[in-house]
């Protein structure tokens, strides 16, 4: 049956075939030239021979048990069960949150440059929260806020980090004017616009500030507060990011406004603590609430993982 | 745990627990692994060849079925638990290859075998006990030297006894692979164990050696 060449290329085939042979899953054709080619080769015999030994011997190897309980712990029964819809909940609310609390921002800062509030009260709002945050000590302008507020979180609730940093300044530099839903009404119009006026105004002198927020006009009102934080805040690219929902974190844009815009923060402080706003304490309701739930939010979503 | 009673007195209602567990109950979800964990840690035991990677590899397979317990669409459990531990070998034994290697060595130098703990029979001599606990060892070890394709179809097939087909799926390979994995699997590990023939019990060497 064939020569030299075909035999050992059968040789080789039967030996491949062993295996499976062995197994009894051989096909009928495999078989029959598996046990053809083993009627005259001797090697192939042995290898099956010591290919079914080895075979026997690994089914023979005895059972090993687990060598301990592999019981899940309580605590593993949580997540699977809430994280499918806690997270999408949680992940809204904070949204929520943060949307009110920046028309509330929005509407504190509004008041306070409209006619009726005492004049610098736009500039020590951006100004306070730096003081709060000590890393940033140069006190960064106005246009800190809201990018840090908007990077800083970077994952789950973008807008959850500014509420520790704008609150006191709510809280202290209350405008004392009045609430009306008109002014509400104005900041939900252009909600992050406000923000930007004190900055905005001086700077390019109008710009995209302008179709805003009728109160816009008096928002610098007093020289010194305009200058200093021109100083401190010069670069158009640093102010642009107040506006935008989420800005690079880049454009926290170091704006060093070392020791003038210290003393300017002091004064707002002080003039400032005669006041109490309830848009104020709402502000700071709302952020409270922005950074619990950002970051349940966030604990959440890490659990889930 | 009341798990445990369950396990050992009562047949246990296996959908029902699967129900109960799909739906977030441990308890039930935990019976079904005090009943399944003998097995899925000895298919993680005989494919990772040690005790630490092995019980690394089933405590991850159970973490796994847990979390992924509503995608379980019915049929076997077991062929889905044993499925899952495979594929968390698969991840144990990339992980181990990144270390250095100390695993195979050490193999043959001193792991406790748990199959220590199995006395020697009453018919058996305790040369003949010896011998087989050191076959034992020697399989462990050549299992140990296979690429982790091989192995892990070797272990499937030889040690867990699955059919080709269940392999093909365990493995997401098709049968031709499956076959081909298992002879070279196979055919080496023969190799090993004949180059360390004084492993062999005489029989087998004598088979090998005689004619």
């Amino acid at each position: 049956m064939g020569g030299v060449l075909g035999r050992a290329g059968e040789h080789e085939r039967v030996e491949a075939l062993l295996s499976t042979y062995l197994d009894g899953r051989a096909s009928d054709a495999e078989r029959a030239l598996v046990e053809r080619h083993l009627a005259a080769c001797t090697d192939c015999t042995r290898n099956l021979a010591t290919l079914r030994a080895t075979v026997a011997a690994v089914r023979e190897m005895p059972k090993v048990h687990a060598p301990r309980s592999f019981a899940l712990p309580r605590l593993m029964a949580k997540p699977s069960q809430t994280a499918p819809w806690l997270y999408p909940l949680l992940r809204a609310a904070t949204t929520v949150a943060a949307f009110l609390f920046v028309l509330t921002v929005a509407g504190d800062l509004f008041l306070r440059s409209s006619p009726t509030a005492p004049a610098p009260m736009a500039v020590p709002a951006a100004l306070a929260p730096t003081s709060i945050v000590m890393q940033s000590e140069p006190s960064s302008a106005p246009q800190t806020t809201a990018p840090t507020a908007a990077s800083e979180p970077q994952k789950s609730a973008p807008p959850a980090a500014p509420a520790p940093q704008a609150t006191p300044s709510k809280l202290e530099l209350a405008a004392p004017g009045p609430v009306t839903p008109g002014i509400a009404a104005a900041a939900k119009v252009a909600p992050p616009t406000p923000v930007e006026q004190p900055v905005e105004q001086p700077l390019t002198g109008g710009g995209m500030g302008g179709g805003i927020a009728p109160g816009a006009a008096p928002v610098a009102p007093e020289p010194t507060s305009t200058t200093l934080l021109r100083e401190s805040a010069p670069t158009p690219a640093a102010t642009a990011p107040v506006a935008s929902p989420s800005p690079p974190p880049t454009s926290i844009a170091r704006a060093p406004a070392p020791q003038p815009s210290a003393d300017l923060r002091q004064d707002n402080l002080q003039t400032s603590r005669t006041a109490v706003n309830p848009l104020g304490i709402a502000g700071d309701v709302l952020a409270a609430l922005v950074l619990i739930l950002g970051g349940a939010t966030w604990i959440v979503h890490k659990r889930s993982r | 745990m009341f798990a445990h009673r369950l396990l050992q007195s009562t047949p246990m209602d296996e959908p029902a627990l699967i129900t109960a567990a799909k739906k977030g109950d441990l308890d039930s979800f935990n019976t079904l692994v005090l009943t399944y964990q003998h097995q899925v840690y000895n298919l993680a035991y005989r494919i990772m060849g040690e005790a630490a990677p092995a019980s690394d590899a089933t405590q991850e397979a159970f973490i796994s079925a847990w979390r992924h317990i509503g995608g379980f669409r019915g049929g076997s459990f077991k062929a889905w638990l044993l499925r899952i531990v495979t594929n968390a070998c698969y991840d144990e034994l990339r992980r181990v290859k990144r270390r250095p290697a100390s695993s195979l060595e050490s193999l043959y130098v001193e792991d406790p075998t748990p199959d220590a703990d199995l006395p020697p029979s009453q018919l058996e001599s305790p040369e003949a006990f010896t011998q087989r606990r050191e076959l034992n060892r020697a399989i462990q070890a050549a299992i140990a030297q296979l690429p982790p394709d091989q192995r892990i179809t070797l272990v499937l097939s030889d040690v867990q006894g699955m059919s080709y087909e269940e392999i093909a799926e365990a493995t997401s390979a098709n049968l031709g692979t499956v076959k081909s994995r298992l002879s070279r699997a196979r055919a080496r590990l023969r190799d090993l164990l004949l180059e360390h023939g004084e492993l062999l019990p005489a029989e087998y060497r004598l088979q090998g050696k005689g004619e």
